[in-house]
């Protein structure tokens, strides 16, 4: 019976940790410029993250090994030092992205400019990680995510074309505006793929106390709560199709956001939205920021843990303080959000191969796992998301300069 | 049982007495002598050892730096090869790793910034 | 007897050469066993086989192995034979050809 709860609670708090400001941003881009026919891209980022984060439980469960811990240790300090800082820069952006959104959802909530709430949600989300344990912050941060749902039901009062809908889960060309196409493409998947989502789950995992049987659990969450993830996304992704695309606008301003839900649930629409894209934020702030420390902490073999009070784990508790405050920097002094956004999302699209090859050789090694090593699926699908993101890699740069203007 | 020192103890975690997470094995010395195998006499636990992995006048500056902090700083920190046990994943020394400069720097930040900051 | 210091993690990844000063490959890999009650270091391994071996060693299982070329580069190096003398130049002191290569999938994987 526990472990039931303990399902639901896991499904609950990847549905509530799954939409942030990238996804929300990258959907709601793709549905207004181009209607449905992105929606194999929602569709393929969310299969890869749904293994990886499968991959990343199973791995830390069995072997009782963090992600960060085993790198160093197979891959030696040389090796590992070049992932760590690589994906400390980008998660950094992606970090000043949502501390940006959130102030972007104050700014809308009361009129006042969002530079000027950069630091109260910076203060907010490290008082939450100073003073709390994990489990609150993933439970009771990952409930409140919950009114993200509002954008399903949005979705389905607006009766949508769900033939058209499934067309454009098959990967199609676009006819016209090719460059902005693939560019919102590379962004949708950089913002599902996201590294610090499945590191960040490996290391709960040995926060929760995993073992072996807690296999199947994970397998159940990884599916159904990033699933259900994905399935959000799709519903922006139709709302911005609806509302939008008709009328041949593109989201090109934060401030545009609350029209998606407008039209279906008028003036609570808009609170709707800001109250999604709010929770949504700094629910993303405090896990960037945790599984950054936990990347550091590990890396060097420091104590850490969020269960631990700070006193215990000075350098881990500082090492997340410092990062929220050099992430809340980029909004303090002005940098448009929605600008952070693309560029940390197609970042994290060409830096995911440094990621995932590591990991697949981790996820085949029976020192670590014993007979629960990867299939050949398993092994398949991460070796093409590595190569497809290895093809982000060298695509995506030049299309933020060209497409993303 | 011959066991690798890259694969088996390099980068590996350390705890100490007390059942903390002490650092990592940054470094292993070997004693090379005439007519005789090297011989294992020290680990190095220290982000000088770290830092020397990669370039060694960081090392060097971390190391300068590191001595103004106090006596008997500014060296890697060495626990012999006869004071460690391995246990699991993890290498235990017999030591209480607070008699080492091991927690300098976590001591120094609690004291000074952690503790002076109310929840901490 | 003097006694001088080595570090294990600055001979990682060096060059290795032998008697003739033809290149053997990096090393990869250092075992140690207790004798006579002290933990010395026996073997060195060497090569790109040698990584292989401590790195990805499932990749053994798959059936087109051999034909990696990776796993086919890589010596095992008794103690007496390794010269750690001079850090800068690691010396093996026979000739390439008489050094024992290493087998993947063999004996020679010590797990």
């Amino acid at each position: 019976m526990k472990k039931i709860f303990e399902v639901a609670l896991g499904i609950v708090t990847s549905v509530g940790g799954f939409l942030e400001i990238g996804s929300i941003t990258t959907a709601a881009q793709a549905g207004a410029s181009f209607g449905f026919q992105l929606g194999w891209s929602i569709a393929l980022g969310t299969l890869c993250i749904g293994f990886l984060v499968e991959m990343s439980g199973r791995f830390s469960a069995v072997s009782k090994h963090t992600i960060p811990d085993a790198m160093r240790e197979r891959f030696g300090a040389n090796f590992f030092a070049v992932p760590l800082i690589v994906m400390l820069a980008v998660s950094l952006l992606v970090l000043a992205a949502e501390i940006g959104g959130g102030a972007v959802a104050l700014e809308m909530a009361t009129g006042i400019s969002f530079p000027v709430w950069a630091l109260p949600v910076a203060l907010l989300a490290w008082a939450l990680l100073w003073a709390t344990t994990f489990s609150f912050i993933e439970n009771g941060v990952s409930l409140l995510g919950l009114v993200t749902l509002a954008f399903a039901v949005g979705a389905f009062k607006l009766h949508p074309d769900y033939g058209a809908l499934v067309k454009g889960f098959v990967p199609t060309l676009p006819h016209d505006n090719k460059a902005h196409y693939w560019f919102i493409a590379v962004s949708v998947l950089g913002a599902s793929i996201s590294p610090y989502l499945y590191y960040f789950y490996s290391s709960g995992a040995i926060e929760e106390k995993w073992d072996e049987s807690y296999i199947s659990i994970n397998r159940a969450i990884a599916a159904i709560g990033m699933g259900f993830g994905g399935f959000l996304s799709i519903a922006v992704l139709v709302l911005a199709a609806l509302v939008f695309h008709p009328r041949g606008i593109s989201v090109d301003h934060y401030q545009q956001l609350p029209e998606l839900l407008t039209g279906v649930f008028h003036r609570p629409g808009f609170w709707l939205v800001i109250a999604s894209l709010a929770v949504a934020c700094l629910g993303a702030t405090l896990e960037i920021a945790l599984s950054l420390a936990y990347l550091i902490a590990q890396g060097f073999g420091w104590n850490w843990g969020e269960d631990l009070a700070p006193r215990d784990d000075a350098r881990f508790a500082l090492t997340y303080t410092i990062l929220i405050l050099a992430a809340a920097l980029f909004t303090l002094f002005g940098m448009d959000p929605l600008k952070l956004t693309e560029i940390s999302m197609s970042l994290t699209a060409a830096s995911l191969p440094l990621g995932t090859f590591p990991f697949l050789i981790l996820m085949n090694d029976r020192e670590y796992l014993g007979e629960h090593t990867n299939g050949r699926v398993g092994n398949a699908v991460v070796l093409v998301i590595s190569a497809l993101s290895a093809l982000l890699a060298v695509v995506s740069i030049p299309l933020e300069l060209v497409g993303g203007g | 049982m011959k066991f690798g020192l890259i694969a088996e103890v390099l980068d590996e975690q350390l705890v100490d007495s007390t059942g903390r997470q002490a650092g990592r094995v940054d470094g292993i010395v070997l004693d090379l002598r005439d007519g005789k195998p090297p011989r294992l006499g020290y680990i190095e636990v220290s982000p000088i050892t770290l830092l020397s992995r990669f370039n060694r006048r960081f090392a060097r500056w971390y190391a300068f730096y590191d001595r103004k902090l106090g006596e008997g700083r500014g060296v890697a920190t060495r626990i012999p090869w006869t004071r460690l046990q391995r246990k699991g994943p993890t290498f235990v020394m017999d030591i209480d790793a607070e008699s080492t400069p091991i927690f300098a720097l976590e001591d120094w930040l609690r004291r000074h910034i952690v503790e002076r900051i109310p929840g901490g | 007897m003097e006694s001088i210091e080595a570090h294990v993690e600055h001979l990682l990844g060096q060059r290795v050469v032998d008697v003739d000063g033809r290149h053997v490959g990096r090393l990869e890999e250092m075992l140690a066993e207790i004798v006579d009650g002290e933990t010395v270091v026996t073997e060195f391994h060497i090569g790109s086989a040698a990584l292989v071996e401590r790195i990805a060693s499932f990749l053994v299982q798959l059936p087109f192995f051999r034909r990696i070329p990776l796993t086919r580069h890589g010596y095992r190096v008794g103690w007496q034979q390794f010269d750690l003398s001079n850090s800068r130049v690691l010396r093996v002191n026979v000739r390439r050809d008489q050094l024992s290569p290493i087998e993947l999938g063999g004996s020679s994987a010590k797990r």
